[in-house]
């Protein structure tokens, strides 16, 4: 637990003391009010609805995070130093998962502050806050799932870039296409990752509601052993 | 295995396909030695340094630090406790800074609290980093990077300390304010590994020498001999090699 928790410090300062993290935290502010502006110009204002739809919208605002969750240490080089310590390699990938989450909550915590913010302040509605803390429930567990999947690419790849372009390739090309191979009564559709994402934002199917443990579960297990076998330059 | 040797190594072979960077390498280093590993760019100094830390995985032959086998992972971490490392180009986060990850470094070996603030602090001023402890890493010099470097290996009092070409790439003013950080902390009784290219540097510091080329150990020199280790690593390594 030691262990975890300085890789989770680490990790949450590096990430906390980037340019990227604001840039995504702006991008998910900018992409509320681009929802609250929209919902507000339709007469009626449902935060909730708007924090669901900015989020189902744009699942790179999570993917982004974790887009060198392992890969920044072994492109460069850091890894060498981190493996020197007595660490192990479990203690490494919880660590970074739980920074990950803890930022994650942040950025979207951000978000369903300003949406509460205009409501009361700007058109004026009251809110319900015990739906909009639902919808932001709904929404983080269904992160969990473009979150474990880049986590793993990013485990196996080793490289940033790749991580990007095979997530893109995964999530919205062969992702959609196969929707349409995979029909809803296939109880496989159900695991796809972008099915499973839609179905629990949007509280469809509670078949897919234990699927971000799923991918969680086999993200940890894969990448452990992924990183375990590797050699370190 | 004597109870004193802190190195074991036998038999080591490394392949990166069907390249052999190590072959059949042998070593022991005992307590409170200090060993160095000579050769030109490219012989597997390197290399073997990351065989016997466990960052790599031998292709055959073992490593023993301490008596613990450094292929079983919990022996490794257990054998690791008492090590610190300085590779030859150390990198950091960028955005951090050196205080942040010495934190980091010091969590790791269970340091907490004031404690560890308070070893944080001597590390730094051990080094000569204290004032710049908070500016960002990327805002260093090369020789203040390498400083670093030596400083986070120290964090946890190592009882052996790996060195990687540490004084490569400094330049001629830093190399030896960097070597008397090196002299320091011999002086403590720490057996020291350390690799290097430069004949004086070994010479200089180290009790025992091993010259290593093409993956292979071709000679030991011992400081209380006749001969110079300038004149050994000629003799054995060739005036075209060298």
């Amino acid at each position: 637990m030691r262990i975890v928790k300085a890789v989770f410090l680490y990790e949450f300062f590096r990430l906390l003391k980037s340019f990227r993290f604001y840039f995504l935290l702006f991008f998910s502010l900018f992409g509320s009010l681009v929802g609250i502006h929209m919902y507000s110009r339709m007469g009626s204002f449902d935060g909730a609805y708007v924090l669901k739809n900015v989020y189902f919208g744009f699942p790179i605002i999570i993917v982004a995070l974790s887009i060198d969750v392992f890969s920044f240490e072994f492109e460069s080089r850091h890894a060498q130093l981190i493996f020197s310590k007595p660490i192990s390699r479990l203690a490494f990938i919880l660590g970074k998962i739980f920074a990950l989450i803890i930022l994650f909550i942040f950025n979207l915590a951000s978000s369903s502050f300003l949406i509460i913010f205009y409501a009361y302040l700007v058109v004026h509605v009251s809110q319900d806050l015990l739906s909009l803390f639902l919808s932001f429930v709904d929404v983080l567990w269904a992160s969990l799932i473009p979150l474990s999947v880049t986590m793993l690419i990013n485990a196996f790849l080793l490289s940033t870039l790749g991580t990007f372009i095979l997530y893109l390739i995964l999530w919205y090309v062969l992702g959609f296409l196969s929707v349409f191979i995979i029909r809803p009564s296939n109880p496989l559709y159900y695991y796809l990752p972008n099915v499973s994402y839609q179905q629990i934002i949007w509280g469809k199917n509670s078949t897919t509601i234990l699927m971000p443990i799923l991918y969680l579960f086999l993200t940890v297990l894969l990448s452990k052993y992924r990183i375990k076998w590797m050699d370190v330059h | 295995m004597t109870c004193n040797t802190v190195i074991h190594v036998e038999n080591l072979t490394k392949k990166f396909g069907g390249f052999t960077v190590l072959n059949n390498v042998n070593l022991r280093v005992l307590d409170g030695e200090v060993f160095g590993v000579l050769g030109p760019n490219g012989a597997g100094k390197s290399t073997l340094i990351k065989l016997i830390l466990g960052l790599l995985r031998p292709s055959s032959g073992f490593v023993r630090l301490f008596g613990l086998n450094m292929s079983v992972e919990s022996e490794r971490i257990r054998a690791l406790r008492m090590v610190g490392y300085v590779p030859d180009y150390p990198f950091f986060p960028m955005q951090l800074n050196a205080f942040d990850i010495l934190c980091f470094y010091g969590r790791l070996f269970g340091l907490e609290g004031v404690e560890l603030k308070d070893r944080v602090f001597e590390i730094l001023s051990f080094v000569g980093l204290r004032n710049r402890m908070f500016d960002k890493i990327g805002h260093y010099s090369r020789g203040m990077i390498k400083r670093l470097g030596l400083a986070q290996a120290l964090i946890n009092r190592p009882r052996l300390l790996i060195m990687d070409e540490p004084t490569s790439g400094l330049s001629p003013e830093i190399t030896p304010v960097f070597r008397s950080y090196i002299k320091r902390i011999v002086g403590n009784g720490v057996t020291v590994f350390l690799s290097t290219n430069d004949v004086n540097e070994a010479e200089e510091v180290c009790s025992r020498v091993i010259v290593i080329h093409n993956g292979r150990i071709v000679g030991e020199w011992k400081s209380n001999g006749s001969i110079s280790l300038r004149e050994f690593y000629l003799e054995v390594i060739g005036i075209e090699d060298c």
